[in-house]
């Protein structure tokens, strides 16, 4: 596939492992600015619809060695053979060759559920049930997001609703370049302790990419060559070493 | 009652019994109708597939049985184009089998998929790097070539041979065979080898990922060996199956010899080469990326037995029976290699479905487990059904069979 | 015309028809409809539209009054953010702030009074309306006769609503009640102090070093969100909590031994000199006995008491005592209930030891003086009559016996102003709708333990159900539209007096920033604003007693260190976290988002060490049954190498499957609990077995 990359501009993120402490605002916070539907219990952690999803990982060591820190895991948004997009039958994920995000498109997703197969993050969720909402419950969704229909595949787009509106004020205000805090995802907004960055990984002015060429980085899977934009930060190399370390039968979670 | 439009010269069941037989398979296609309709109308929550096995027994039903359907390009490859008139007998009755598998296969992903109605999407917004399209858009062309080449044998059925027009026309079709038969040939190695490219392309699933030749992974050419080597094996058992159940020959002794040998080749060729991807991925391709192989089989459920079984057991055994001129005679090893032969690629299609699945990715994944609901066995098994009484329909109607009289019954000695 | 029509003419013409149609536009155009049908079923919802606006407000879903930006589209709101830098909050929002504006559609919510018809089930009921609600409640409260007959259960006291069921309540001889539980109890450091100066707050931003005795500094304590960030947290609790797992320190003692371990700081700091003796010992009163009851605990015995190492005590008390400001807390688990009274004591104590009381980064004094309220503990038993619970009741959770025993038997009624039919609510005879977030005007005050008091609004951006009327309205119908009882004349009297005082600053959330208070802060409360009350002087030590009151304290406070609880057997330790540690009404997406990640202790989930599991015969994943004298519960159960053998911690809080379809339960986990002399159900020994 030849190379979609076009401009100075690519989204990522950075996790800082070491300030999370699983709170779960940013999974609340995506899931209301997404319109998230809400399967029923029987869901369970293996049908739910959950964009970002936060982790439980420790030691395995008992007391007083035990260590236990939270992975916030959502779309990677693969950057280097994005392993969702060739796979889709009918075109219906889409990397923006002029950001990078990684999107689908709810209205042509036919369910087959290839992407789902092929992505090693488990980052895509299906609906597996139709959404039901209470009554009237539709007048305080985000008009910025369609919600899906059952049968469809979706998954965090770095809030692509907020994105566009960014992209609207800046049109208003008549430049076309993108200026870090021109938007902030749900989850990085939300995030109580600040352990989550989003800019442009290509500035290198911004935030986000002094973070990512510190010591401290890493990403989920480095070895799979998937070159994802979301990185994690942490001074620990145990954590460190989750992102590519063999998986074990049975492994915490 | 039917007498007007059973076959010529055989002696078929008397209509009650007919019915009879009939009656448990549309009892069992009611369950199924009934299973499928519960996915329609509730939704896939129906089955017990999940955001990890976002695959299950669906797709992997539907990948072999299409393998074991590939008898039917296969033996109209070896009929029109090698001219190996011998299966002359069977080519009839391997069409009507690669249809049912055909049709069935298709039936059962419109159940599975989220959307059917958009199932058209992919002609309208085809992508073409994905071997999901190319799987799409060959078993389409595909079900239609089968279906032409199916409406011949439908045409010849006694009633329909005396409208003149459909004598005309059978006959006409019939010139062009050949081509059907290379059309479906080509399309069919087509669609057999992308199924095995939906796996070897997945870089994100190192279980399953096969570097090969240009852009087609190795499972490309691996599933397409192991298809046409199931095909003439599977129609090799149902063939038998008929034959026990109707009394009758309806084959030749050669057809099931050649249909044996050639299967048998095939799977030798098969095994060695995946013997030989085997070792390449174990120690190549999977170590570039990190994973070991020994890190694949830790789980009990699919520890290390299980390539063993499927390369040995269900690979070189069949392939060591179905080669001998010998035991291949004797219809006991005949069977037990057939049998041997399409299990093993049932196997193989569960490994590269399921396990691929269960395997965590994330070091922080658990292993999980996967077993069918109801509803998709239900699903599955109208499939059978419907195979079971459209088979039994072309039986009682159709000449599936050309030299059935000639041949006569089972225990008499053969012409 | 003499054609026949044969039956191979019509199949010709079928034939042909369909060959035909294939090349007409006809099955393209349905194909392409099917296209949009399949985008547009009728089900599907249809989003809002509109000019979309952002206000800037307050969250009430819990005491913490966390400020918040407030998107609304077509007159609802639809998106909650914090807002960074703010007072009260620090910039954060606890996760169910942010599906606050769901809770208006809530399956429990209510939207007409019901009266509880038990004849047909615990839950049954049936509505009525408005007027005939009110009239039988004030035919209640008139049937109630007698000094303290009637009495108010309040989760937030020193709102002006509080005011208002002072009011109510005075007539008729009633008694105003803070509920149990809470984030904080200073009960013990008011009994503590010989003559209290009035309320306090804790001054955590500012201190250094803070030993938490299981206060939830992560699950609802305080502001949620974050620890601050300079502070070294050294966190005392049994059980893993996530605080514990973030702390700078985690000390995981045995328990019930709070005390003892507290004693045992002290024993260190009195023996090594870090504490200004001549000043304690003029102060006070019973100082001389406290030191040598800690003198007697040598660290030796406080580790063999309390699991902890030597060593590890000692560290404590030398960073508590010598790098300052330091702050002990003496927690309170919003689902665990409060430490015991010697406990709260002996850790309050710990403040006074190293003078951090009074100044900055410790114990520090608040302004507003707090109206008298009663225990629950202290009123008699079976002397109410009628008991009308606040809707910040909703959502508590402590035991219901603790009430239970203070109604007059079977002809005690209970009302509930309530949003939701759900929690606390479900108790009641008589559920009255209160508004659901965001529909009222409501006051925000700063939470029980700031370090200083705080004023806001959280302002109405949706309207309400016809027929919800706010709580100040439906307690002036109680009061038979009594005169005065105006709630929005009550609110605009205090910012007037907030506005005469000239005190404090006011935080604009639209520049950010706090400028000293001058002028109308009416308008500047209406735009989102927050008053913060500045810090009044540090002031002297008041005089106190260490063992607190009463004649057989120094006995008391001796059995409770030196004599470790029986605790021979399983353990069973509750906890909560705030905002869903009772079975009270949570966002849907909340719950689903906790049980499809298993992120935070959903109810009825246990943990457990793997040993103790394997002895008791459970499986890590599998259901056991939980036994105690009240009763039983089945839970889930999870291994966790961190939890302290012998122990079992589980989640209280709505289960997971009692929204939408599911009718909501009656009791919870804390109902199974044993309650202690002082009121508190931290502990229960408990027998498992597999379900």
């Amino acid at each position: 596939m030849k190379d979609h990359r076009v401009g100075n501009l690519r989204f990522g993120m950075a996790i800082d492992i070491d300030r999370c402490t699983g709170c779960g605002a940013c999974m609340m916070a995506c899931a209301v600015e997404n319109n998230t539907s809400v399967p029923p219990p029987e869901a369970g952690d293996r049908r739910g619809l959950t964009w970002i999803r936060v982790y439980r990982v420790d030691n395995g060591k008992p007391y007083p060695e035990n260590r236990t820190v939270y992975f916030p895991v959502a779309c990677q948004h693969c950057d280097h053979k994005t392993p969702c997009v060739p796979v889709c039958p009918q075109n219906a994920v889409d990397i923006d060759p002029q950001n990078g995000i990684v999107s689908t498109i709810p209205e042509r997703c036919l369910g087959c559920r290839y992407c789902m197969a092929a992505c090693p993050y488990h980052a895509r969720y299906f609906n597996w049930w139709d959404p039901v909402w209470p009554k009237g419950m539709e007048r305080s969704f985000n008009p910025d997001v369609s919600p899906r229909m059952r049968g469809v595949v979706e998954k965090c787009n770095f809030c692509h609703g907020r994105w566009q509106a960014a992209r609207a004020q800046a049109a208003a205000e008549g430049r076309r370049d993108f200026r870090e805090g021109d938007f902030v995802p749900a989850c990085v907004e939300a995030c109580p302790v600040g352990a989550m960055t989003f800019g442009n990984l290509l500035d290198p002015g911004s935030e986000i990419y002094r973070l990512i060429h510190g010591p401290r980085a890493f990403r989920l899977l480095e070895r799979i060559g998937t070159q994802t934009k979301v990185y994690y930060l942490s001074d620990h190399a145990w954590v460190r070493a989750l992102g590519d370390k063999l998986p074990e039968g049975g492994a915490h979670g | 009652m039917d007498r007007g439009i059973l076959v010529r010269g055989a002696d078929r069941a008397p209509l009650s019994r007919f019915g009879l037989w009939l009656l448990p398979w549309i009892a069992l296609l009611a369950f199924g109708i009934y299973g499928a309709y519960a996915c329609f109308a509730y939704g896939l929550n129906q089955t017990n597939m999940d955001n990890r096995f976002a695959f299950g027994l669906w797709i992997f039903l539907d990948l072999t049985v299409i393998a074991l359907g590939a008898g039917a390009f296969f033996t109209g490859f070896l009929l029109y184009i090698l001219k190996r008139k011998e299966l002359k007998d069977v080519i009839n009755s391997a069409v009507v089998l690669g249809f049912i598998c055909y049709s069935g296969a298709v039936a059962v992903l419109v159940v599975d998929v989220g959307q059917p109605i958009r199932a058209w999407f992919t002609f309208w917004h085809p992508n073409v790097h994905s071997m999901l399209t190319e799987v799409t858009f060959c078993i389409t062309c595909y079900l239609i070539v089968l279906l032409i080449e199916y409406i011949p044998i439908v045409l010849k059925n006694r009633r329909l041979r005396q409208i003149p027009a459909f004598l005309v026309f059978e006959f006409e079709l019939h010139k062009l065979m050949i081509v059907f038969a290379a059309l479906g040939t080509f399309l069919s190695f087509f669609h057999q080898g992308s199924l095995g490219g939906l796996y070897g392309v997945l870089h994100g699933r190192p279980f399953a990922y096969r570097e090969g030749f240009a852009i087609w992974p190795s499972t490309f050419f691996l599933f397409i060996l192991s298809a046409i080597a199931a095909g003439p094996s599977f129609l090799i058992l149902i063939t038998r199956l008929v034959s026990r159940i109707t009394g009758k020959r309806l084959v030749g002794a050669g057809v099931y010899d050649l249909l044996a040998r050639i299967s048998g080749w095939l799977l030798a060729v098969y095994i060695f080469l995946k013997s030989l991807d085997t070792l390449i991925w174990l120690n190549r391709t999977a170590p570039a990326v990190g994973f070991l192989g020994y890190d694949f089989y830790t789980q009990p459920s699919f520890g290390t037995w299980i390539l063993f079984a499927e390369i040995i057991i269900f690979g070189l055994l069949p392939a060591f029976i179905l080669t001998n001129a010998k035991r291949r005679r004797k219809p006991a090893w005949l069977v037990t290699g057939a049998l041997l032969t399409c299990l093993g690629i049932a196997v193989n299609r569960y490994v590269m479905t399921i396990q691929t699945l269960a395997l965590p990715t994330l070091s922080f994944d658990p292993f999980l487990q996967y077993s069918p609901s109801w509803q998709e066995i239900a699903a599955f098994l109208l499939v059978v059904a419907y195979g079971v009484i459209l088979f039994s329909f072309s039986y009682r109607y159709l000449p599936l069979y050309p030299r059935e009289k000639e041949l006569g019954a089972l225990k008499a000695p053969s012409p | 015309m003499d054609r026949q029509v044969t039956r191979r003419g019509f199949l010709a013409l079928l034939g042909g028809g369909a060959v035909g149609t294939v090349f007409s536009p006809l099955p393209w155009k349905l194909l392409d409809d099917a296209a949009i049908w399949t985008q547009n079923w009728s089900w599907l919802p249809r989003l809002p539209r509109g000019e979309v606006r952002t206000h800037a407000s307050h969250c009430t879903l819990c005491p913490a009054g966390c400020g918040i930006s407030v998107r609304t589209v077509g007159g609802e709101p639809f998106g909650i953010s914090p807002i960074p830098g703010h007072p009260l909050s620090g910039g954060a929002l606890c996760p169910l702030g942010f599906a606050a504006h769901h809770m208006a559609y809530h399956p429990c919510r209510l939207t007409d009074p019901i009266r509880r018809v038990r004849e047909r089930g615990p839950l049954a009921h049936v509505p009525i309306a408005m007027s005939e609600a009110i009239s039988e409640a004030r035919a209640w409260i008139g049937a109630a006769g007698g000094k303290g007959a009637v009495a108010v259960l309040d989760a937030r006291p020193e709102r002006v609503i509080s005011t208002l069921y002072r009011w109510l309540l005075e007539p008729l001889g009633g008694v105003y009640v803070a509920a149990p539980g809470g984030e904080a109890s200073f009960d013990a450091l008011d009994e503590m102090l010989i003559d209290p100066p009035g309320p306090v707050g804790l001054d955590l931003a500012a201190a250094r070093t803070c030993l938490s005795f299981g206060a939830p500094l992560l699950d609802g304590w305080g502001s949620p969100g974050a620890l601050p960030g300079d502070v070294h947290i050294i966190q005392i609790e049994t059980r893993p909590s996530r605080t514990a797992l973030h702390a700078g320190r985690w000390l995981r003692l045995h328990p019930g031994t709070e005390a003892t371990l507290a004693l045992g700081i002290a024993h260190v700091i009195l023996a090594e000199g870090w504490a200004n003796e001549p000043l304690l010992r003029e102060r006070g009163a019973d100082f001389a006995t406290y030191r040598q009851l800690a003198l007697d605990l040598t660290p030796a015995r406080t580790a063999e008491l309390t699991g902890i190492g030597e060593g590890e005590i000692r560290a404590a008390a030398r960073r508590f005592a010598q790098e300052g400001p330091s702050l002990a807390l003496a927690g309170t688990d919003p689902g665990g209930g409060p430490l015991p009274r010697e406990a709260q004591l002996a850790v309050w104590g710990l403040n006074l030891l190293v003078g951090s009381f009074g100044p900055p980064g410790g114990i520090v004094r608040r302004r507003a003086p707090a109206a008298p309220r009663r225990r629950l503990g202290d009123l008699p038993d079976r002397s109410i009559q009628l008991l009308l619970l606040d809707p910040s009741v909703t959502e508590a959770a402590f035991p219901w016996s603790l009430v239970a025993r203070k109604l007059a038997g079977d002809q005690a009624k209970v009302i509930s102003l309530s949003p939701y039919d759900a929690g606390m609510a479900l108790r009641a005879d008589l559920v009255l709708p209160a508004p659901a977030p965001m529909e009222t005007r409501d006051e925000v005050t700063a939470p029980a333990t700031a370090p200083a008091d705080a004023l806001a609004l959280s302002r109405p951006l949706r309207r309400p159900p016809k027929g919800v009327l706010p709580v100040g309205e439906m307690l002036r119908q109680l009061a038979g539209e009594a005169a005065g009882f105006d709630y929005e004349a009550l609110l605009r009297e205090k910012v007037a007096a907030i506005e005469a005082s000239a005190r404090g600053s006011v935080y604009e959330p639209a520049t950010g920033e706090s400028t000293p208070l001058s002028g109308d802060l009416t308008s500047a409360l209406e735009e989102g604003a927050c008053w913060v009350d500045e810090r009044p002087a540090a002031w002297p030590l008041p005089e106190f007693r260490l063992l607190g009151g009463g004649a057989d304290a120094r006995e008391r406070m001796r059995r409770a260190v030196f004599e470790r609880p029986n605790d021979a057997g399983l353990v069973l330790m509750p906890w909560g976290w705030r905002g869903a540690a009772g079975a009270g009404a949570l966002p849907q997406v909340a719950a689903k988002l906790y049980r499809e990640s298993h992120l935070r202790g959903e109810a009825d989930s246990a943990r457990i060490h793997p040993e103790t599991g394997r002895s008791a015969g459970l499986r890590d994943g599998g259901r056991a049954r939980l036994g105690t004298p009240a009763g039983f519960r089945e839970v889930v159960v999870a291994f966790d190498a961190a939890v302290l053998p012998g122990v079992i911690h589980v989640a209280t809080g709505p289960a997971n499957s009692s929204f939408g379809d599911v009718e909501p339960v009656l009791g919870g986990l804390v109902d199974l609990c044993r309650i202690d002399e002082s009121g508190s159900w931290r502990l229960t020994p408990v027998t498992v077995g597999e379900a």
